[in-house]
């Protein structure tokens, strides 16, 4: 399991190195002259050369890539052009407002999938299994920036329920929580269901029904559980979608978190913030499916790693 | 299975030809948009501005006083064209790097596999994103971003699927006769591995309308005035309390052709594969 673990941490150190390669190199994408853009047209010649030195841009193409490994590793990532402060440090501020709003999400959307893909396996081909199936589909269709402004429409503005925006309260999560997770929860819904159909023909479900146990118990303890393992992939990969989701999600409920971050950056033109945030993102998807397939281990003992 | 015969099979899947008509409809209003739109896109009428639907204006009109309906119509135009585009050059891409990958291995081998799992480190519509804010907005550069984000998924399927055949008895008979590396891939290879290229494309079709919309919404997609779904939901947005309707008709219209396109996928997929029969490919 240690020599496992450590293969797979050397194995995701390219890719990492990989993302930041990217990732610096995105500002010479830039058709023209970045620190023009970043100035705009009026921009005084004096300006955009001071600026140009404080970015590193005079500099020739390998020792900014060196700079900037050598800074990333001691956690600089650069200082933003609109706000004057360190990149890192401003994502830090928004980081843990997408991390409890990605979090919510899976949440949300897993604890919202497991009974009904259980009632959907139950009887598949049934009415219940035709229906909830029908509504996940559309669900997988439905996209957030659709979902989230009918929900807006629907729960904040018909019925008054809830807050339009903002991060005030508890109330303020659900609207975006639940139009993060949605889609999240109806493809889950779908792995639980062709998870539990399949287990539920295994030789030992019959026999835990020979031996006279309840069909809730046969469900839950015995089906369920081992259909999860799956889900838990799905969980983990998802995990980057929802954080990708969240740019969307966060610019509709004006959620103070690092998606948001990312399109104000975009449209302030503040590369240096834009490329932190995007580093920021990446590296945590990476992460995150790193856990994920090292969790495989605990949750299914038949899994040896060689 | 040839041409006649999946056609005679996605008249007999449901899921399939669901997609396939709905799928069909959204290819005619996108040819036919200006002869279907009642009005033309950008043209303004202030003093109709948030008209709720009407006779007159069908999905009703928006802050500038344009018709949504038309609007919708040419937003048709810009989803396929984009879509087509997008699902075209990823699977040629996919195809060339995927089969040259697959049938020679080696060093291209291994440096495609490495920029794939660099590429795929980035969830989803991230990258896209990401080289749209470098680039700046338009719909050539729109169409470059998807492009260089979606061709990732094709290479790595055809290179899996291209793995399992090369090794087969037939391939190895047209090596023995002296059949040369590009007759192999382009006559032996490609054309059996071709099926799930074609599922994954339809997907892929839903995928691009989903990214050019999402990225529309958020501002880096078509420039206005062009319609896009995307950019008429943000455009929307501030009118959520006194025009609703705003939001409605092009989020149907972004909601019916990623469903469209999902199910022709799903569809397809049971057709080829039939063990995956009444098990939906979208679950996973």
């Amino acid at each position: 399991m240690r020599s496992f673990i450590l293969r797979r941490l050397l194995l995701t150190l390219p890719v990492l190195l990989g993302v930041v390669t990217l990732v610096f190199s995105f500002i010479h994408l830039v058709p023209g002259d970045p620190v023009q853009i970043m100035l705009g047209e009026g921009a005084q010649a004096a300006d955009v050369e001071q600026l140009r030195q404080k970015l590193g841009l005079d500099q020739p193409v390998l020792t900014q890539y060196g700079r900037y490994l050598t800074d990333l590793l001691s956690g600089n990532l650069g200082v933003s052009f609109r706000f004057g402060e360190p990149v890192a440090q401003i994502i830090l501020s928004r980081f843990p407002a997408t991390l409890q709003l990605a979090m919510l999400s899976l949440a949300f959307g897993a604890l919202l999938a497991m009974p009904t893909g259980v009632l959907a396996a139950r009887k598949p081909g049934g009415w219940l299994d035709r229906t909830l199936t029908s509504v996940t589909l559309l669900g997988i269709s439905l996209p957030n920036f659709v979902s989230g402004p009918i929900a807006i429409i629907l729960f904040s503005i018909m019925l008054g329920w809830l807050p339009v925006s903002g991060r005030a309260g508890p109330a303020h999560f659900i609207l975006p929580a639940v139009t993060l997770g949605a889609s999240l929860s109806a493809i889950l819904t779908r792995m639980v269901r062709a998870g539990m159909i399949e287990e539920l023909q295994e030789e030992y479900i019959k026999t835990a029904r020979a031996k006279g146990l309840s069909e809730t118990r046969v469900l839950l303890k015995h089906a369920l559980k081992n259909s999860l393992i799956p889900v838990v992939t799905v969980l983990g990969l998802q995990f980057g979608t929802l954080l990708a989701g969240a740019i969307i999600t966060e610019t509709i409920f004006a959620w103070p978190g690092i998606g948001r971050l990312t399109v104000q950056a975009i449209n302030s033109r503040d590369y240096p913030l834009v490329q932190g945030c995007l580093l920021v993102i990446a590296c945590t998807y990476v992460i995150v499916n790193l856990l994920t397939d090292l969790a495989y281990g605990l949750l299914d003992p038949r899994i040896k790693y060689q | 299975m040839n041409a006649p015969t999946l056609l005679q099979e996605i008249g007999t899947n449901r899921l399939a030809l669901f997609g396939a008509l709905v799928g069909g409809l959204l290819i005619c209003t996108a040819v036919l948009a200006p002869v279907v739109a009642p009005f033309a896109f950008e043209s303004q009428n202030l003093p109709l501005r948030l008209q709720p639907p009407s006779a007159a204006h069908w999905f009703g009109t928006d802050e500038l006083g344009r018709d949504i309906f038309s609007r919708v119509a040419h937003g048709t135009r810009i989803s396929m064209l984009v879509g087509f585009s997008v699902v075209l050059v990823s699977s040629l891409l996919g195809l060339l790097a995927g089969s040259l990958a697959g049938y020679y291995g080696g060093w291209f081998d291994e440096v495609l596999m490495r920029v794939v799992d660099v590429l795929l480190a980035f969830p989803g519509i991230l990258l896209a994103i990401a080289l749209v804010a470098f680039w700046g907005p338009g719909l050539e550069k729109l169409i470059l971003a998807l492009v260089a984000v979606g061709w990732v998924g094709y290479a790595r399927l055809v290179r899996g699927q291209i793995l399992k055949v090369r090794e087969l008895d037939f391939v190895k008979a047209a090596r023995s006769l002296g059949a040369s590396d590009a007759h192999i891939i382009l006559r032996h290879l490609v054309p059996n591995i071709i099926q799930p290229v074609l599922v994954q494309a339809s997907i892929g079709m839903a995928g691009a309308i989903l990214a050019e919309a999402s990225l529309s919404f958020l501002g880096l997609g078509v420039p206005p005035p062009l319609p896009s779904w995307g950019a008429m939901l943000n455009d929307g947005r501030s009118h959520l309390f006194d025009a609703p309707h705003l939001i409605l008709f092009p989020g149907a219209a972004t909601m019916l052709a990623v469903l469209a396109f999902n199910f022709l996928g799903d569809g397809l997929r049971e057709i080829l594969n039939p063990r995956l029969r009444g098990r939906s490919a979208l679950c996973g």
